[in-house]
């Protein structure tokens, strides 16, 4: 004898065919004697009928791939749902210290000339905020070339959502770059949100790094500006409407260990976020 | 070519294996999100941002893990759009300019096409009625046919997990529609 609820947990079982012979027997009797169960399989049985004839739809629009060369293997973080894995190169001993430090980041706004935004100057204005970390080093004032400096964010790890991740080592050791944002595509009128910090470990001396981002079109540098300071480390991007679908935004954060001049051997995280119209 | 040759050949930086790749997996993953969220756009956005995130992971992925850990981050996208607080409005028969879409039995008359229309959307409310995590299983399991084993492999929890899970799935889908009426509807038409 099978008792109802038994029987309810072995619908699946028998819909799916997997029941040995002799249980399939004990399941049909049981059917046979009990209407409620046969009337519940039934319902059963139609219900995922229903579901199973469905169409299959079509993907309604191109897959945009990102532009440019095969990302750089030791330069992407696994990350699995929500949670943040450090990255398995060079970076282990930031993982257990406890004491990521100081962050500096300075905004630079897209190449041409443009300059950041006063929000993020004001933001820096309202300077470091330890937040728990041990022997934060000293901000650095930013060169003229980066704009504004923002506060240091205490523990440069990327807020909940933020899943499209990528990270990078820098020189000297010690450093690292991270880069974060929600989505890797975003409608024109909309807004996506980045985050970009450096860790540092205690004693290391101070860094700042510059935020940059552009685009395919002149439209959308000119619309640069937009970007703003949130906070700890998160910005908002406002895409302007009209920028065209498959533009390609590139947010690149990089990091001058003495100046903050250009040095094109300086280490960069990248991040590509397409328009998706 | 299998999905590790068109891997390899990525990884060397050749474009239109990717693009293979894409053309390989990008409706079934739709498909799977569109049902999910019940949103044209939110859905093409998932599987846009799955793909960028393969292209950015590439050197990671391995070919006979790709088909799971597409759909993996294509659940976990969808998820986070779920998520957030705005949700598009939507008709989950209408595309991205609120055209209806069509049926693939719309060549009968119009009055079945109207009913199965409806039905589709029925369907649609109640398996959109589901907790997430149901969802989930049950779209994986009945829409894109995946084994258990799949299904274990894509949510990563064990096998006997996916199964109870679906199982779960299944009565509380079946029992929805039936007070929904439209299994009561089948049975007359």
């Amino acid at each position: 004898m099978i008792g109802r609820s038994h029987v309810r947990k072995r619908f699946s079982d028998a819909f799916d065919g997997s029941m040995s012979a002799e249980d399939r027997a004990r399941f049909e009797r049981h059917l046979q004697r009990c209407e409620r169960c046969a009337a519940a399989y039934a319902t059963f049985r139609s219900g995922l009928a229903a579901l199973q004839a469905m169409p299959a739809e079509r993907m309604p629009r191109p897959v945009h791939i990102p532009s440019g060369p095969v990302p750089l293997e030791a330069a992407v973080v696994k990350r699995s749902g929500a949670r943040f894995k450090l990255p398995a190169l060079g970076v282990a001993s930031l993982a257990g210290a406890g004491a990521i430090a100081a962050v500096a980041l300075v905004i630079v706004l897209a190449a041409r000339g443009a300059h950041a935004p006063s929000t993020a100057s004001n933001a820096l204005n309202g300077g470091a905020s330890g937040g728990g970390a041990q022997g934060a080093p000293a901000v650095l004032a930013p060169a003229a070339a980066c704009g504004a400096m923002v506060p240091v964010v205490s523990n440069a790890m990327p807020p909940s959502g933020y899943t499209l991740t990528s990270t990078a080592t820098a020189t000297p050791p010690g450093l690292k770059l991270v880069l974060a944002t929600q989505t890797g595509s975003v409608r024109s009128g909309h807004t996506v949100s980045i985050y970009a910090a450096i860790q540092a470990q205690p004693g290391t001396a101070a860094h700042a790094g510059c935020l940059n981002v552009t685009g395919l079109s002149q439209g959308f540098v000119k619309q640069a500006a937009g970007l703003q300071y949130e906070s700890g480390g998160v910005f908002t991007l406002n895409i302007p409407s009209g920028i065209a679908p498959g533009t390609v935004l590139h947010i690149t954060m990089t990091t001058e260990s003495d100046s903050l001049s250009a040095n094109p051997a300086t280490p960069r995280v990248e991040i590509d976020v397409s328009v998706s119209g | 070519m299998d999905d590790e040759d068109l891997l390899q050949r990525a990884r060397r930086g050749d474009r239109e294996a990717f693009a293979e790749v894409v053309a390989r997996y990008q409706d079934r993953l739709y498909t799977m999100a569109l049902r999910l969220l019940g949103n044209s756009a939110d859905a093409a956005d998932a599987v846009q941002e799955t793909f960028i995130r393969a292209w950015l992971h590439i050197h990671e992925l391995q070919g006979p893990g790709l088909r799971a850990w597409l759909f993996r981050v294509t659940v976990n996208c969808s998820r986070d759009l779920q998520r957030r607080a705005i949700r598009r409005p939507h008709d989950p028969l209408e595309d991205e300019r609120g055209n209806i879409v069509e049926l693939p039995d719309a060549a009968q008359d119009p009055e079945r096409t109207v009913l199965n229309r409806q039905r589709l959307r029925d369907v649609l409310a109640v398996l959109e009625s589901l907790p997430m995590d149901l969802r989930t299983v049950l779209v994986l399991r009945e829409i894109n046919e995946l084994s258990y084993e799949e299904i274990g492999d894509v949510l990563q929890i064990p096998v006997g997990t996916a199964k109870s899970r679906v199982n779960r799935a299944r009565l509380q889908f079946s029992e929805a529609l039936q007070r929904s009426g439209v299994l009561a509807e089948e049975g007359t038409a």
